[in-house]
């Protein structure tokens, strides 16, 4: 009872001193606008939510006015005592008009939570819940065509490999992730035999998922441990498709010790800086200028709901102010593999601004691991169909009916 | 094993319920003023580091503790949150306390509260969303739903202890390292569950988890406050009762305690010992399955499913908790209570300094250091002060313990 009393004690000492430190400065703002970021992993995790953090710097910048309130790591494991709600309601308590939520795993709540706060504008990245017209009216999509991204490194990987062997680290198995994978063995396929001259068939693809966006210990597969494992047994480039750096992180302590190894990071401009040597470059979201345009249409009023799914600006896809995906080339690659990956790119580009003799490697005949047909001879892809790794995608009129997303065949992992 | 020894006689039986003479009482509350100052000593410690913290990230600490104030406790709706973040973490503590005194160091906690929550949501599937084969025959009503998923939740935790406890009883594994291995299955047997196209997962959906319950399989919310329900304060409240009944009141109360002192010698006086291993056990892991009910039933649709990690380690927290409350049944509420304010506080000072102008980006982390710096600073006064002053009756309280164990 006693030293029941001496922790009431201390606590009440505490408070004491708390009461005597009078109530913080506000911080809502009479003009301009604040915004919410909420972001599924560390802000500076060199990845996924890193991009997402300093796009909201990026509009804090080029936008007076603009203030960007953010919350980190919002997952069950690192923060079991809050949900998305929670974190909506501290936000809007702060004055937010826009909340970004940046997760598939907020993708279901985000939905929710709009229809709790119809005068805040919420954006789900990476969703589709506008698309199918099952969300509220304040509630809108981004998601950049990172395909074209993963393309390139697929074809980066395919220039460089001796081995004939690369491998993808996945996070979970989605639409997103799928057709991600999917979009990287069509690159690494389509560049070993056109600039290789070498059998495509004999390109080994493998894929292995960990089980979530990044590491949790004890939950997830441990992805340095994956990695290791992709190099002992043989192949010579890793392409990460998950939040964090383990892929290039492992690649470069290989390198150290004398092996022949490299690594295509994901998500963040700056991720090649792990291990700059044997990087080959790094596909990346480029979040700032479609983060800036919506946050300037929520702040005069003019934003619309809507399902964005941007691609790169294909007159330069590194152009800071206007693109949305990019590709930074590494020092791993050679000046002549850097000149293949520029005819390469060029070719993406007629190919998606639909010019005479352009590249569209969604094109049939392509088949699914269980033998299925995804796209018919001379068929090309409807972004439907490319946005859910389906073929009936088109057909679909609810979410449930489109069929499972599945791998291409002749990509050695699950689907799921 | 040993044999029993021969026969011996033991003193006349005294009445079931022993209470402490006037004399040894009074030996007791002396004995308490060093147990009283210590914990604050070790307290202190750790506030002055994370104040010293504070200030060295240039982070003003009694605006930390302003932003801790008005986070938890200062509106209705803060302190509404708070409760239902305190009633799991409160439940699996006090069934720690049951093992801790018996000696059994139940890391597997965190398991058995994955169990309960994978337990819950089995029940909810079968009985509210017809899932699987079909048990209902007519509507279940909201009552019988729920009372089913915490019978299951308190099922799948109590048997998921027993296993443990059988594995050292029986198996020779000790309950740390059975607990470590069951921790780790459950965690990937949910993973299975509800990711990469899990059984659980819904079809289409890109969140690792299930769907949310429908309102039928939800607690239902108090006060229009969405994560608010009364019944887990009731059902945390009976287990509190029943603790102190056990602990204070009950003779199997004294047999754990007695097993925590000296396993063997409480064997060789006649105590049930394997039985009593596999019974507090399960008593600690139905608790913690009905935390992990707790955990996945709502009331608001953003709690009310499955998660990747449905425990959040608030396991590993409880353990901290019970350490802290030195395995005391009454004070364990109130150490909980100051654990859930300083995790959800935690966050509230985070995101605080961030929002403020100009933003200050403190770790994360900083809350779990205080609070496992705080439970190590007080373990360590308690070994400093039993190394240098120990307590001059410490054999003698220990002997009459044994004395009183031997009833």
């Amino acid at each position: 009872m006693l030293r029941k009393l001496s922790v009431l004690g201390l606590l009440v000492a505490v408070a004491l001193g708390g009461f005597a430190a009078g109530a913080p400065s506000a911080t809502a703002q009479d003009e301009g606008i604040i915004f919410g970021v909420i972001l599924v992993g560390p802000r500076d995790d060199h990845g996924w939510s890193e991009a997402h953090y300093t796009a909201g710097l990026y509009v804090e910048e080029n936008l007076p006015g603009a203030k960007m309130i953010a919350l980190e790591s919002l997952n069950s494991a690192a923060r079991p005592e809050t949900t998305l709600d929670q974190v909506v309601e501290d936000m809007v308590n702060q004055g937010a008009k826009l909340i970004l939520t940046t997760s598939a795993d907020f993708e279901v709540d985000t939905t929710e939570v709009a229809a709790l706060y119809p005068d805040v504008v919420f954006i789900n990245i990476s969703g589709d819940d506008a698309l199918w017209g099952i969300a509220t009216d304040n509630l809108g999509n981004i998601m950049g065509q990172m395909e074209y991204g993963k393309m390139i490194a697929g074809c980066a990987a395919a220039l460089k490999t001796q081995t004939g062997s690369i491998a993808y680290v996945g996070p979970l198995i989605d639409p997103e992730t799928t057709r991600l994978v999917n979009s990287t063995y069509l690159g690494a396929r389509h560049c070993y035999e056109t600039y290789r001259g070498l059998d495509p068939d004999d390109l080994r693809f493998q894929v292995t998922w960990i089980g979530f966006w990044f590491n949790i210990p004890g939950v997830t597969l441990d992805p340095t441990e994956v990695v290791n494992g992709f190099f002992d047994g043989g192949a010579d480039v890793v392409i990460s498709g998950i939040d964090t750096t383990e892929a290039i992180v492992v690649a470069g302590q290989r390198a150290a010790q004398g092996q022949t190894v490299w690594a295509i990071p994901y998500d963040f401009e700056g991720a090649c800086a792990e291990a700059p040597d044997i990087c080959l470059g790094v596909p990346y979201f480029h979040w700032g200028p479609v983060y800036l345009e919506t946050v300037r249409q929520v702040m005069e009023g003019t934003w619309e709901p809507s399902w964005i799914w941007r691609g790169p600006d294909w007159d330069d896809i590194n152009n800071p102010e206007t693109t949305t995906v990019g590709f930074i080339y590494g020092d791993g690659l050679t000046d002549e593999e850097k000149a293949i990956l520029d005819e390469f790119i060029a070719q993406l580009a007629a190919g998606a601004k639909g010019e005479e003799g352009g590249l569209n490697l969604f094109t049939g005949p392509l088949y699914f691991q269980d033998g299925s047909v995804y796209l018919e001879e001379g068929e090309v892809a409807t972004p439907k169909q490319i946005w859910f790794a389906a073929a009936n995608a088109d057909e679909a009129t609810t979410p449930d009916e489109v069929n499972p997303p599945q791998l291409l065949q002749g990509i050695i992992g699950t689907s799921q | 094993m040993t044999s029993i020894p021969e026969e011996r006689t033991y003193p006349p039986r005294p009445p079931a319920m022993v209470r402490p003479s006037r004399s040894l009482l009074w030996r007791w509350v002396v004995d308490l003023i060093p147990t009283l100052i210590t914990p604050f000593i070790g307290i202190a410690a750790a506030l002055g580091l994370v104040v010293l913290i504070l200030e060295w990230q240039g982070a003003d600490p009694r605006l930390a503790w302003q932003f801790l104030y008005d986070g938890t406790l200062a509106t209705a709706a803060e302190r509404a949150d708070l409760m239902s973040y305190w009633m799991p973490l409160a439940i699996t503590a006090f069934g720690l306390v049951l093992t801790y005194n018996a000696g059994l160091w139940n890391i597997g906690v965190e398991g058995q509260i994955i169990a309960g929550a994978i337990g819950a949501t089995w029940a909810a599937r079968l009985f509210a969303e017809g899932e699987g084969w079909r048990a209902q025959i007519t509507p279940l009503g909201h009552g019988w739903v729920l009372l089913l998923c915490f019978v299951f939740a308190a099922g799948a935790g109590g048997l998921w202890a027993l296993l443990v406890a059988l594995l050292k009883t029986r198996g020779g594994v000790n309950e740390i390292f059975g607990g470590v291995a069951l921790n780790f299955i459950i965690q990937t047997f949910n993973m299975y569950l509800v990711s990469n196209g899990g059984p659980w997962q819904p079809v289409g959906s890109r969140a690792t988890e299930t769907a949310a319950f429908p309102e039928v399989a939800r607690l239902s919310s108090y006060g229009g406050f969405r994560h608010l329900s009364l019944t887990p304060i009731y059902i945390t409240t009976a287990a509190f009762i029943l603790l102190v009944l056990i602990m204070y009141v009950s003779r199997w109360g004294l047999q754990l305690r007695a097993m925590g002192k000296n396993l063997r010698s409480a064997f060789l006086l006649g105590v049930h010992t394997e039985r009593n291993v596999l019974m507090a056990m399960m008593l600690c892991g139905m608790m913690a399955g009905l935390a992990g009910s707790f955990r996945v039933l709502g009331p608001y649709v953003t709690r009310a499913k499955l998660t990747a990690n449905p425990s959040g380690g608030i396991g590993f927290l409880a353990i901290l908790v019970v350490l802290l409350a030195a395995m005391s049944a009454l004070l364990t509420p109130f150490v909980s209570f100051a654990f859930a304010m300083l995790s959800k506080g935690g966050q509230k000072i985070e995101s605080g300094f961030q929002w403020s102008d100009p933003p200050i980006n403190l770790d994360r982390s900083l809350v779990r250091v205080l609070q496992s710096g705080i439970v190590l600073m007080v373990v360590l006064a308690f070994g400093v002060r039993n190394r240098y002053f120990p307590p001059r009756s410490a054999q003698a309280a220990v002997d009459e313990d044994e004395e009183v164990a031997r009833t």
